[in-house]
């Protein structure tokens, strides 16, 4: 890990030698690791190192301009600030000056983790998940692990720091029977690589992909649906960003409307040491600290950075997203985290197999994958309130049980409706951390879905 | 000029500490990025400068790959890092089975593009003054337009590629974009379009010159048009029609239907884990009929001014155009060194991109182009006697293997009779990706350009701007609107 510290410290004082009236600056620095595998061989082992810094500058005639570097030398630095302090911008955004807390230290414990460690891993998932059954034709899937820093200075005097570490392994089995392909998945993330139970996601994902074999066709319509953790993260992350975040669409949701049954609550609790990216602070250097956003059911509150504060006369709640990738969780994009980073869903009482039994007839959803989700949003962005997804790990609950295996279905449905349709939110040990949310089980009525896909061999 | 010496001494070094192979990737990016945000209340600017450099070093020991990248700041202690840990991270594994490269000849280019004006160096007052009056003057005229986000990139990317086999490629390339989204409210809901046409800004590689090109007023005109009519417009037709894809659209489905699923890690299932397979797999190769046999698609990274142009890829094998579609039949993958001698073909394409040196190749798309057809576009309309016309993706979704999709627009327009008759709001298709190109009828010859595009793959997350060439096309008895 480099000096961070006192790069930021350097480049504040640099900023202020060459005329800059304010600036604020945020460093990050990933060391990162990556492991991936496939077909039995490790095609990715890799160490990846990644230092930027973000700086808002006010210059001598009051103009805002904001700043990516990546690091240069103290010479280019010098020559491209030099260069930005003329100009002429203005970006309108506030400044820096209320910021609560002068200085504020957060440090998690790092991973310090070999790399025959990592392979080992890496053979111990493929030993596990081809161990469930001879149908199991391939393993596949990657180990991820950071060592983050993030260090925020400016020239009024505050110093945030942040560090934290996490890993997270994602499995993907293939299984193949007489031409049929079932595909399974599973992950796990946590703050600590020693945490993680290998054995496990593989075991799952294989048991997941041969129970994906010869899936049967589902006439296509409505089904009451029970989405797994994974799936019901990205129902409600997608929600929540859309309505909620500083990036959302304004009317979306209002504040002390119905938004969800009553059995729904979802708060965003920055600092909770259970969630995998705590942070202290956001990309303003605003300390952050737990916001209801759903309460029972009715919108409570949304989200605000300093510019939108100030458009709105209200102050920040510390929700001004980064703009690097702080996540490290198995996502398919990891470059896609939602927003705010760290949302709780209030679980319900019934374990999952307690939904399953709910059910006469049902669709019960593993994950979704390649959905259409409203990521990215401004107010001023064309307006999406339809979720268009398909799943992967899909089966058929039938009076209670499950009954067999779908194919991967395509679902197009509108997002507040599936909000709305809830019906059960599955119980604590149901939930699953998934990097930015923490999410249980969720069953939601009248789930449209309108194409299936095949995902065997043949064409 | 990027440190050749510097990535030559990371070559040896880790040769010297037991590396069999290895190839030492250099990058340095300038990059500038201003956008406006123009509504009735007054204007504001963000402006974003960016300055990276990144090296990464890939070895192979005993068969086996290590890597290791950094964007910290490079000098030989870095060089020994990346060499210390891309090694042992090789030797850490057991090979199960070996690593082995596809031969290739050893190359040495040089390309250096010369811009009449650096498009990374503008002043931002020259780019705020080339949008704001016309912006004004349209917000003035078009009272219906609540806002206009007005975007200019432009860029300078400097690539060297060093391996130990004795190749050494050095490129400096440049490139821009413009952009400007209008929106409207209808009805409660915001509507965009956006001019021009595109998939990620309007990226040509090429100097600042390039914007000369662009008629700001014609297409601020146009979309302030059509922003009016979707304001009466029809809501998207659900049934079976003739479908004209307008070249930017048609691009999006070039990119997910044939340029993912032609990669060759998908095909064998190295990316299940992340990206999905994909509908081409290895015994589809030279036989399958993918499309109608007008259907051409061919691979380009050597096509002047594309998005995904390049003289060598991140392996040092030299760029060159193949056919993915011939007449309809499936015929070529974008492949790798690894991959093309697993395949056990001699067909290197040079496919392997990064998105800076920092991060390990992969396998990407280069500019993946429709060839253009017979009809002129006039024509094609004048063809039609039930069919919908779809402009500017708005959404796009596929299944793992991308067999099945569903695609959206910004706007469509209704074509009844040989003329277009009412503008589509929220124009929706879906359909089978086989089906879709074998029902393909009608390919225009003119109006054929480059499209840019972002793509993203791997694992970390990488970003590269792909380029996809096309011109309109139509496509027989698809599925319009969604079955709810």
């Amino acid at each position: 890990m480099s000096d961070v510290e006192s790069k930021a410290e350097k480049i504040i004082k640099m900023c202020e030698e060459l005329g800059a009236k304010e600036a604020e600056a945020l460093l990050y620095a990933l060391n990162d690791r990556v492991v991936r595998f496939s077909k039995n061989v490790i095609q990715q082992h890799a160490h990846y190192h990644e230092e930027g810094v973000y700086l808002r500058l006010v210059n001598k005639n009051n103009r805002h301009i904001t700043v990516f570097l990546q690091p240069v030398s103290k010479e280019q630095m010098k020559t491209i600030l030099s260069k930005v302090l003329e100009k002429n911008a203005d970006t309108s955004r506030a400044g820096h000056s209320n910021i609560e807390q002068p200085s504020f230290r957060y440090i998690d414990r790092t991973d310090e983790v070999e790399d025959d460690e990592y392979t080992e891993k890496v053979y111990q998932v493929v030993n596990a998940g081809k161990t469930v059954s001879r149908k199991v034709s391939d393993v596949t899937g990657a180990i991820f692990s950071r060592v983050s820093q993030i260090v925020f200075h400016n020239t009024a005097g505050n110093f945030l720091q942040h560090r934290y570490t996490g890993s997270s392994c994602v499995c993907v089995s293939i299984a193949e029977d007489y031409g049929s392909t079932g595909v399974g998945f599973s992950s796990q993330n946590s703050r600590s690589i020693k945490e993680i139970l290998f054995d496990n996601i593989a075991e799952e994902a294989s048991r997941d992909a041969v129970s994906s074999l010869n899936p049967q066709k589902l006439e296509l319509g409505s089904y009451d649906t029970i989405f797994q953790s994974d799936a019901a993260g990205d129902i409600i992350g997608s929600f929540i960003q859309l309505g909620f975040s500083v990036r959302r669409w304004e009317d979306y949701v209002e504040v002390g409307s119905v938004c969800g049954p009553e059995i729904l609550t979802v708060k965003d609790d920055p600092l909770n040491r259970e969630t995998l990216i705590p942070l202290p602070f956001d990309s303003e250097g605003t300390p952050t600290k737990p916001l209801t956003l759903v309460d029972r059911g009715v919108v409570k509150n949304k989200c605000f950075d300093k510019k939108l504060a100030l458009q709105k006369n209200t102050v920040s709640t510390g929700h001004s997203p980064f703009t690097h990738d702080i996540t490290y969780s198995s996502k398919f994009f990891v470059g896609w985290p939602y927003y705010p980073t760290n949302q709780f869903v209030s679980p319900g009482s019934g374990d999952s197999q307690s939904l399953i039994e709910n059910e006469r007839r049902a669709v019960l959803v593993k994950r979704l994958m390649y959905a259409g989700l409203p990521m990215g949003v401004h107010a001023t962005e064309q307006h999406r309130d339809v979720m268009e997804a398909y799943t992967m790990g899909t089966w058929l609950v039938k009076d209670g049980e499950v009954e067999h295996s779908l194919h991967s279905l395509r679902i197009s449905e509108s997002l507040s409706k599936m909000i709305k349709s809830v019906k059960e939110v599955g119980g604590v040990n149901t939930i699953k951390r998934l990097g930015c949310l923490n999410t249980p089980w969720i069953v939601v009525s009248n789930v449209t879905y309108t194409e299936e896909a095949d995902l065997s061999f043949r064409v | 000029m990027l440190d050749e010496n510097l990535a030559t001494y990371c070559v040896n070094y880790a040769l010297d500490i037991g590396a069999d192979y290895c190839d030492v990737r250099v990058y340095r990016l300038t990059k500038l990025d201003i956008t406006q945000r123009f509504q009735a209340s007054g204007s504001e600017t963000e402006i974003n400068e960016e300055s990276s450099e990144s090296i990464g070093l890939r070895v192979l020991v005993q068969g086996c790959w290590g890597f290791s990248g950094t964007k910290t700041p490079i000098n030989k202690e870095t060089c020994r890092i990346l060499g210390k840990e891309a090694v042992k991270s090789a030797k850490s594994q057991k090979p199960r089975k070996k690593i082995e490269l596809a031969p290739v000849p050893i190359l040495r280019k040089r390309y250096e593009q010369k811009p009449k004006k650096n498009p990374a160096k503008v002043n931002p007052e020259e780019v705020q003054e080339f949008f704001a009056p016309t912006v004004n003057n349209f917000l003035s005229a078009n009272k219906h337009v609540i806002s206009c986000i007005s975007s200019y990139t432009g860029f300078i990317q400097e690539r060297l590629v060093i391996t130990s086999e004795g190749s050494n490629c050095f490129e400096k390339t440049c490139g821009c974009g413009i952009q400007i989204k209008a929106s409207a409210k209808v009805d409660g809901m915001m509507f965009s379009r956006t001019w021009p046409e595109t998939l990620n800004l309007s990226i040509t590689m090429q100097g600042l010159e390039a914007l000369k090109d662009y008629e700001l007023d014609d297409g601020l005109h146009r979309i302030g048009s059509e922003l009016k009519q979707l304001q009466n417009a029809t809501s998207c037709p659900n049934q079976k029609l003739d479908l004209i894809l307008a070249e930017d659209m048609l691009a999006l489905q070039v990119h997910e239907t044939i340029g993912h699923p032609c990669e060759l890690d998908r095909a064998l299932g190295l990316e299940w884990d992340f990206a999905g397979s994909t509908l081409l797999t290895p015994e589809n190769l030279n036989g399958f009929k993918l499309g109608s046999d007008i259907v051409n698609i061919v691979a380009d990274p050597t096509i002047e001014h594309g998005p995904g142009s390049y003289t060598f890829d991140d392996e040092a094998v030299e760029g060159r155009k193949i056919y993915i579609v011939k007449q309809g039949v499936f015929v070529g993958y974008l492949s790798s060194r690894q991959l093309s001698a697993e395949l056990k073909t001699e067909n290197v394409c040079g496919s392997m991109r990064s998105m800076n040196a920092s991060h390990i190749p992969l396998i990407r798309m280069n500019n993946i182009n429709l060839l253009p057809g017979d009809w002129t576009r006039d024509e094609i309309i004048s063809d039609t006697k039930e069919g919908m016309m779809i402009t500017q993706p708005s959404m796009e979704i596929f299944d793992q293997r991308r067999r099945t999709f569903i695609f959206s627009g910004e706007i469509g327009f209704y074509v009844r009779n040989g003329e277009v008759v009412s503008a589509v709001k929220n124009p929706v298709y879906h359909g089978q990706s086989v089906d879709f190109w074998r029902n393909c009828d009608a390919i225009a010859k003119d109006g054929w350009r480059g499209y840019a595009s972002g793509c993203g793959k791997g694992r970390p997350h990488q970003r590269v701007l792909v380029g996809h060439f096309c011109s309109a096309a139509r496509f027989n008895g698809v599925k319009a609107g969604v079955e709810s």
